[in-house]
């Protein structure tokens, strides 16, 4: 998987990063990298609800 | 008593409740025991003696006027330094937080109060309570790490420095400390102990919990922690907590009542790449636990499994990177290059990418439910190996990590040492909001085999 320099970049700006922030750190990006390949190719049924939705209690309450 | 820093938590309470022992007494015994001991383990980030002697005083006067606040009367107590605490530095082991004094008391930490704990001060943190190191050292080998991120919690435990700590878990920061230090650790379920005041590490994954020298101890300690508060949602729909240690108290005479409970042994994963004499414990572990009429069978464990590994780091990075992303933009360079690699890559995981990593969370959470349907718990090594040497890291979270990211609770009690004297833990996991069978299981093992009891050689 290659990186889109121009997004990354792009949403750096958005995210108003200083130039100082950035760094590469090859072996970190290499496990990320493996980890979202691994989540990818695993199956997900669309009914799988993603963890963390709202957990709310009654005005009454 | 001159020595009454040797007393575990729960023999300091009932000796304060009877009279035997006063707070003054306690705080007394263990400051000193801070100053034989503090200086090789730096365990603690500040204390907070004068207040400490403060309340003792407080709590010693009630005493003799026949009022016990609490389970926790007098009892000394360490705060993981990413705890808010009322009018005390909160620093959470960074440099970005140097000097932040909060105005009030995390949960946890207001409830330990309530029920007559002294906070004595805040225990180290790795930084934000991720991997850049605290200068902690581990009181049964200083070259050693104590593990983290609760680093200073576990160590001051093993030190005798405090008769309980406050801990927090996002991937491995009780039990991997607990082990390496030869102290017990609890990992409560997600939204049994509130999250408010503890400062985030990553929102979904972030579980503040009960770390002390006993397994009495911790279910003491979880006992006040644990319910429901409104400004932490996530306790709101759980179940109400239990009479932890009461229940233990019922069930001792009974061996704890862990006759007939079965263990599940997992089929893979969870001892990849352990170390010969941790694994050697572990299975002595689940001898003795078949021999206390435990029923101990093997497991499957689901297939999403390793992929629900990924996706907790996947979760784990994005959500570190949004915590820290407006103090990173102003100070880069006041973080630790670990933190710093967290975040950089976190911010680079795509946004569908995070949602797919909850859904196989989802799938995980479910397929560990069906597997916990047909065992009481599951019996695991704690870590890797022992304490590895030096200090430069807090070593492997990764036999901690799958109950961080489906939430269910788990613990490590001591289960031994290595030829070289360093301690090895036990991990022992349930099923959501049955803290209670693990803390039984783990008492009763307690109980027949005593390693916690070894004082280290500090």
């Amino acid at each position: 998987m290659e990186l889109d320099r121009l997004v990354v970049a792009w949403t750096r700006g958005l995210l108003k990063l200083p130039t100082e922030t950035g760094e590469r750190f090859p072996d970190e990006w290499g496990a990320v990298r493996h980890h979202i390949e691994r989540v990818h190719s695993f199956p997900v049924p669309y009914d799988a609800e993603p963890a963390g939705g709202p957990r709310l209690e009654s005005l009454d309450e | 008593m001159s020595e009454a820093w040797k007393l575990s938590l729960r023999e300091a309470a009932a000796a304060i409740a009877a009279g035997s022992l006063t707070p003054n007494a306690l705080l007394e015994s263990t400051l000193a025991r801070i100053d034989a001991v503090e200086p090789g383990v730096l365990a603690w980030a500040r204390l907070r003696t004068e207040d400490a002697h403060r309340d003792a005083a407080r709590l010693t006067m009630l005493q003799a006027e026949g009022t016990i606040l609490g389970p926790l009367h007098g009892i000394p107590v360490g705060v993981k330094d990413i705890f808010y605490t009322a009018g005390l530095e909160t620093a959470c082991g960074s440099k970005i937080m140097a000097g932040f004094v909060p105005a009030e008391d995390a949960a946890a930490v207001a409830r330990l109060r309530a029920v007559g704990a002294i906070i004595l001060g805040k225990t180290h943190t790795t930084e934000f309570a991720s991997f850049d190191p605290s200068p902690a050292r581990n009181p049964w080998a200083p070259d050693h790490t104590p593990g983290g991120s609760s680093s200073g919690s576990a160590a001051a435990l093993a030190g005798r420095m405090c008769q309980g700590a406050l801990g927090s878990q996002t991937s491995g920061s009780i039990v991997r400390p607990a082990a390496f230090c030869g102290v017990v650790g609890l990992k409560p379920t997600f939204g049994r102990v509130s999250r408010y005041g503890v400062h985030p590490l990553a929102w979904t994954l972030d579980h503040p919990g009960p770390m002390a020298r006993t397994v009495w101890d911790v279910a003491l300690l979880l006992e006040a922690i644990a319910g429901p508060d409104t400004r932490d949602p996530s306790t709101l729909s759980a179940p109400a907590p239990m009479r932890y240690a009461s229940l233990l108290e019922e069930s001792a005479s009974d061996g704890f009542g862990v006759d007939g409970l079965t263990v599940g042994v997992p089929d893979r994963y969870f001892t990849d790449g352990v170390e010969a004499d941790a694994e050697a414990a572990y299975r002595d572990a689940l001898r003795l636990l078949e021999a206390k009429g435990c029923d101990v069978r093997d497991v499957h464990l689901p297939p999403e499994f390793e992929a629900g590994m990924d996706a907790h780091e996947l979760i784990h990075n994005a959500e570190v990177a949004a915590v820290h992303l407006d103090r990173y933009r102003q100070r880069p360079q006041d973080y630790g290059a670990k933190l710093r690699a967290i975040i950089e890559t976190g911010l680079q995981i795509p946004a569908p990418t995070y949602v797919r990593a909850q859904q196989v969370r989802t799938l995980v959470i479910r397929g560990l439910r069906a597997v916990l349907a047909g065992v009481d718990a599951i019996a695991t090594p704690a870590t890797l190996g022992p304490a590895p040497l030096g200090l430069e890291s807090t070593g492997s979270p990764v036999l901690n990590r799958p109950f961080s990211f489906v939430g269910f609770p788990s613990l490590s009690v001591p289960c031994g040492f290595t030829d070289a004297g360093l301690p090895l833990g036990l991990q022992l996991a349930g099923p959501p909001f049955d803290e209670m069978t693990i803390l039984r299981l783990a008492a009763a093992y307690e109980e027949a085999t005593g390693w916690g009891q070894r004082l280290p050689p500090v």
